[in-house]
């Protein structure tokens, strides 16, 4: 025990003297208690954020945003929609209200509608005495037209819905005291007694709530009205809150007297005998105050507008401290100006900064020490002179905050409350110069010091002619000017050296009333569309440009969104052609309409649009629409403008579209294939197949003749550098070709004769994305011989007539001695040869497939040489090498040209005849069977032969001579003879030698003796 | 004397010799008349050696065509005779397949062998047409023509007559050698039965059994 308590004691005075000791200890260090503190704190501080994983810089950023969510939240907002958007004069029309971010149901909010008229008419007076002007009128008789009468306008509407008020009124409804107005015109209810003079009773008064009706509550919440700044974010407190209803002329709607006299029925054209009207479901005088009227009714006039101001609760809290929400009003367009940021009170007291420093005057000022006495200069007893000394300024920066205050009763302040007053603030920093008084200098200094200001007279300096006196002086005694990173560190020091910043405040805002001709719209204004929206879509997706009949149809189909009937759009397109997707406007060349092929490009209803793409190259190149570095490629854009309507209610809208246009199949050839021993199939490239020849007449550039069991090839040209950049997909009448190796296809033909077949490429650049589409069209036709003169001088064929082409004309015409459109038609297999002339006769192929097949005389196949002369018949006997010379043949040349010379006599004739069984080569067969398994019973063989009759003649009809030369009945008989059919002239042939050889016989019996007949 | 000889055997032989010179017209026609096409072609088939024939038989010689074997009386006798002869021209053409390798030589065309429609077609319509013409004027017109003074030879003179046409026309072939059989064994027949008619039929169903035969062993 005796330990314990000198142990305590102990204690106690080592803490004493501990604490005596610190301050000292500390101060003998230089370190104070609050850096003591401050130390402690940021040890504590960095302790908790480096265990927290807190960085310094996100946390400043998160108090940061916090400091300015109160500003970023969303005000209540209110947007109108007309229904229909462009409406006619007379049309019924309905404005919806749409209001955002309110905290009660719209059902609970007051929607305070205003309709203005814009009708031109000059000021008038009605026949009641209100005064008119443009078709608005001065309900409430204040001698002024105003929203107060727009406001009634409207919700007279609303509340009156459609009841005839005229009728209530009885004899004191205007129609019936208008004395002009004969008895027996004026209606019936004319004898009536006026119902609004006659109280029925009818108990259809309402009293609203600040902030809609939800907020009814007894004891009733306390009521604070604000205006958001939609710049700043902040909401101001208005002193007092009211609502923004239409008032009859001498009463209160529903915002204090909760009743609504007859009077009021009366001016509002309500039914005096229902509570509701307009069977709304609310009572007349709450209809009046707009409770639950989001929507709005009214027969349009050209002009009108349209408004309305809706009033409810904000979800915004307020900051007093009771169960209170901001009771705010929402305008369609937000336009409320008030700048309170303008307007804020400075409450700050000028701010003076005194640079204690003295400062020697530039150009340096003297002056003379006083005698303390008599106040003049002290002059030197001997010298009798005054003793001067330098003048020194003393530079005194001032922030000088200049207020005017207007006399306005309005208050605009932060959150709370304030005193009432907008006040204009000029705020500028001065820098004064304190001069000494020459006057009061006593005693003299070297460095200024020891003068005492005897006078607060100042002159203001301006900065820019004397920056020296503004800045401080430096260690070394130079004088400088605060740099910004100085004035940056220490705002006091930035402040007092601010120049002038003039704030002014505008007039601000008395209520909410004085903004809502701000926010009146026009139906057409509230609508998206004074422009239409074009959309432009074609047909097919990878167009063609080639030459024929078979050129693909572009198809361009619009599509509008309007109101109106698209029927009686006007449409107007155009169309232009280049070479670059990306030119300039005046680098696409317009096509003209006939250079479109179309009928017509403008007009109502013409909403689509086709076009046949069978551009020529020559035109293409001529409009510069095609390049010569990608000949194969051009684009056509498409412009369309749809117009609707005229003047004000016009509608207009442009769609482009710009269509890539791949030019024709010259990218994609046919070839013949032939096929090896090992069954490999490779291209014929020596002759390419139905090339599109420069004649556009050419029909087996179109589509392609190919016989059965052929096997076709095809390639897509394309540079072999280029070919990895490619992606194929080869079709065969919409099936997927499975024998390709990348641009080259092979198909085998299995259809029989005139079936129609399509072979599709797609092809896709992987490097710049280009697609294209080609096609090419085949027909399956039986392999046939023709067979042609080689020289039409010695053997032509035989002249049969003329026959007329529409379309074309005939170059030689005066030649044939026939109109222009008249062309000669000559027989295939009847020819005419000059007597004692060499005649050639060639066989050709139609078409041109000569390769694989292979030739069978008497059922003995022929090696594939091609033409041999055992293929040929010449009056009906089969040539062969043994009786060329005695058939007076002289050769057959290698292409199977039969030469020899005609020795018939005139008017013979000569049969020839070329063909025999056409099959393809066993190679081909096999291959066919083997790759695409057709059976070997199925292969296609067909007696393929053609003749022709030749005739000796003297002069060849196809010199056109001898036409010319006959005579017109010789002419006459010929035209018939020809114009017979052949069959009707043989049977003519047979019957009459029937008929000769019957009559022989006849004869020959009846010169025979007489039979015996048993 | 001699002028009656001469009287008497053209008395005699008026029919035979001025049918004989029709015959030689009609084949004389038949081959040299210009035609273009087929079906000129055709027409002068039918025309020469079934229409001619025919008028001149009505008209000339003022006879029934029944007389010159377009009759089905004897049904019996021609049903038997036809198929014995039917009998006779397998064996031969069997005999043509065995030692001649005529399978190969005689073709048909592909398509006969891939439709069965244009087998029935052909078959049916194209050859039993051409083998009633044929039969009419050969084993019609020119054997009953001849058969009143040569007997059973007319059946071969017939058959020799259209052997030589054939030759004459240059398409003496393989494919032809079925119709010289029938030539012979159908004018047996028809000699026999006094009517072309089972000569027809039997030839038609050996044609048509024929070509499915060479259809069938090729598939």
């Amino acid at each position: 025990m005796h330990f314990i308590k000198k142990l305590f004691v102990f204690v106690l005075i080592f803490n004493i003297l501990f604490s005596m000791s610190l301050p000292y200890a500390l101060a003998e260090t230089n370190i104070t208690g609050d850096e003591v503190g401050n130390a402690v704190r940021d040890k504590l501080m960095a302790a908790v954020k480096e265990e927290s994983g807190a960085s310094s810089t996100e946390t400043k950023n998160t108090v940061q945003m916090m400091n300015t969510a109160r500003q970023k939240k969303e005000p209540p907002q209110v947007a109108i929609t007309f229904t229909p958007t462009n409406p006619t004069p007379g049309e019924k029309v309905t404005a919806s209200a749409i209001a955002t971010y309110f905290m009660n149901d719209p059902n609970v909010q007051y929607y305070t509608w205003y309709l203005q008229h814009n009708t031109g008419k000059p000021d008038a007076t009605d026949s009641e005495g209100h005064k008119t002007k443009d078709g608005n009128t001065d309900w409430n008789n204040d001698k002024r037209i105003d929203v107060e009468d727009y406001k009634i306008e409207a919700m007279r509407l609303i509340a009156n819905g459609g009841f005839d008020w005229q009728q209530a009124l009885g004899k004191d409804a205007p129609l019936c005291k208008d004395a002009s107005v004969s008895a027996d015109q004026k209606p019936a209810y004319c004898t009536l007694d006026n119902q609004y003079k006659n109280k029925t009773g009818d108990d259809d008064s309402y009293k609203a709530v600040i902030g809609g009706d939800d907020q009814r509550s007894t004891p009733s919440k306390n009521e604070h009205c604000y205006l958001h700044n939609f710049s700043s974010g902040n909401e101001y407190e208005f002193p007092s809150c009211e609502h923004l209803f239409p008032n009859a002329p001498g009463e209160t709607t529903a915002g204090g007297d909760n009743r609504f006299s007859l009077k009021e029925e009366e001016f509002w054209r309500t039914n005096p005998a229902s509570k509701d009207t307009a069977g709304s479901g609310t009572v007349d005088e709450a209809a009046v105050a707009g409770l639950g009227k989001f929507t709005f009714n009214w027969n349009y006039a050209t002009g009108d507008k349209v408004g309305v101001v809706v009033e409810g609760i904000s979800v915004e809290a307020t900051g007093y401290q009771d169960s209170s929400y901001m009771t705010m009003w929402a305008l369609p367009k937000n336009m409320c100006t008030a700048d309170p940021e303008k307007t804020k009170r400075e409450e700050a007291p000028s701010v003076v900064t005194e640079d204690p420093t003295y400062h020697l005057t530039s150009p340096l000022e003297t002056t003379p020490i006083l005698d303390s006495a008599t106040g003049l200069p002290k002059l030197d007893p001997i010298t009798h002179e005054a003793t001067y000394v330098n003048v020194y300024y003393k530079s005194v920066n001032e922030t000088v905050y200049t207020k005017t205050y207007s006399d306005g009763p309005y208050v605009i302040a932060d959150h709370g409350t304030g005193p009432a007053e907008i006040v204009t603030i000029t705020v500028s920093t001065q820098t004064k110069h304190y001069k000494e008084d020459k006057t009061k200098v006593f005693a003299e200094s070297l460095d200024g010091s020891g003068y005492t200001y005897l006078s607060d007279s100042y002159e203001t300096v301006n900065k820019t002619e004397h920056p020296e006196l503004i800045g401080y002086k430096k260690s070394d005694g130079t004088y400088a000017t605060y740099t910004t990173q100085e004035l940056a560190d220490n705002p006091a020091l930035s402040a007092a050296t601010q120049t002038g910043k003039i704030f002014t405040a505008s007039k601000g805002v008395q209520s909410i009333n004085d903004c809502l001709m701000a926010n009146i719209l026009e139906p057409s204004e509230g609508a998206a569309a004074q422009k239409m929206e074009i959309n432009l879509s074609y047909f097919p997706n990878a167009p063609v440009n080639s030459i024929g009949d078979n050129a693909d149809q572009l198809n361009i189909n619009s599509s509008i969104v309007s109101e109106g009937n698209k029927d009686f759009l006007n449409y107007a397109w155009q169309i232009y052609l280049s070479s670059d997707i990306a030119a300039t406007d005046k680098d696409w060349h317009l096509l003209t309409l006939p250079e479109t092929g179309v009928k017509k490009l403008s007009g109502i209803g013409l909403d689509s649009l086709q076009m046949k793409l069978n551009f020529t190259e020559q035109f293409l190149r001529e409009a510069k629409a095609i390049a010569s570095e990608n000949p194969n490629l051009f684009y056509a854009k498409v412009v369309l403008k749809a117009v609707d309507g005229v003047g004000a209610k016009k509608k207009e809208g442009v769609g482009t579209v710009i269509i890539p246009i791949q030019m024709s199949a010259n990218s994609l050839q046919i070839f013949s294939t032939t096929v090896s021993d090992t069954l490999a199939v490779s291209l014929d490239t020596t002759t390419e197949r139905c090339v599109t020849a420069p004649d556009e007449n050419n029909l087996d550039a179109i589509t392609c003749p190919v016989a059965k069991n052929e096997i076709m090839g095809a390639k897509f040209i394309v540079e072999p550098d280029k070919l990895k950049d490619y992606e194929f997909l080869w079709s065969f009448d919409n099936k997927p070709i499975a024998e390709t190796d990348k641009n080259i296809a092979y198909f085998p033909i299995l259809a029989e004769r005139n079936t129609p077949h399509t072979l599709s490429l797609n092809v896709a650049n992987t490097v710049t994305g280009e697609k294209t589409s080609l096609i090419k069209n085949f027909k399956v036709t039986d392999p046939a011989i023709a067979l042609k003169s080689v020289n039409l001088s010695t053997c032509a064929p035989t002249l049969l007539g003329f026959y007329v082409d529409p379309i074309n004309a005939n170059p030689d015409h005066e030649k044939d001695g026939v109109n222009e459109n008249m062309w000669p038609d000559l027989s295939d297999n009847l020819f005419e040869a000059l007597t004692g002339e060499t005649i050639e006769i060639k066989p050709t192929l139609n078409p041109l497939f000569h390769k694989n097949e292979a030739w069978f005389l008497n059922g003995e196949p022929i090696a594939n040489s091609g033409y041999e002369n055992k293929t040929w018949f010449f009056d009906g006997v089969p040539v062969t090498p043994a009786n060329m010379a005695d058939l007076g043949i002289t050769e057959i040349k290698d292409d199977g040209t039969l030469v020899f010379v005609a020795e018939k006599p005139t008017g013979e004739k000569y049969n020839i005849t070329f063909g025999s069984l056409y099959t393809q080569t066993n190679l081909v067969k096999r291959a066919l069977n083997a790759t695409w398994e057709v059976p070997q019973t199925a292969f296609y063989e067909k007696n393929v032969s053609q003749s022709i009759e030749i005739q000796m003649t003297d002069t060849l009809s196809g010199s056109r001579v001898i036409g010319k030369a006959r005579t017109p009945q010789q002419k006459i008989m010929a035209s018939l003879f020809s114009a017979i059919p052949s069959y009707i002239n043989f049977l003519f042939r047979v019957i009459l030698t029937m008929g000769l050889i019957l009559f022989l016989v006849r004869t020959m019996f009846s010169l025979f003796p007489k039979q015996n007949r048993v | 004397m001699q002028s009656n000889t001469t009287t008497q055997f053209l008395s005699d032989w008026k029919t035979e010799i001025i049918s004989s010179v029709v015959v030689l017209i009609c084949i004389i026609l038949l081959v040299f008349f210009p035609v273009q096409g087929v079906l000129q072609d055709f027409s002068k088939y039918l025309l020469f050696l079934f229409i001619l024939p025919a008028l001149y038989i009505k008209l000339v010689l003022k006879k029934d065509l029944r007389d010159f074997g377009l009759n089905l009386q004897n049904p019996r006798l021609g049903l038997v005779w036809a198929a014995m002869m039917l009998v006779v021209s397998v064996l031969s053409v069997s005999i043509l397949f065995q030692f001649f390798d005529f399978a190969n030589k005689y073709t048909i065309p592909a398509y006969l062998g891939t439709y069965f429609w244009a087998f029935l077609l052909n078959e049916l319509v194209l050859v039993a047409l051409l083998l009633f013409i044929n039969d009419f004027f050969f084993k019609g017109f020119v054997l009953f023509t001849l058969a009143k003074k040569f007997s059973l030879a007319s059946a071969i003179i017939q058959a020799l007559v259209f052997v030589l046409f054939t030759l004459s026309t240059g398409s003496l072939d393989w494919h032809l050698a079925p119709t010289i059989i029938l030539a012979f064994t159908g004018g047996i027949a028809t000699y026999k039965s006094r009517s072309f008619v089972y000569s027809f039929l039997m030839s038609l169903i050996f044609m048509t059994f024929l070509d499915a035969y060479i259809i069938h062993i090729f598939k």
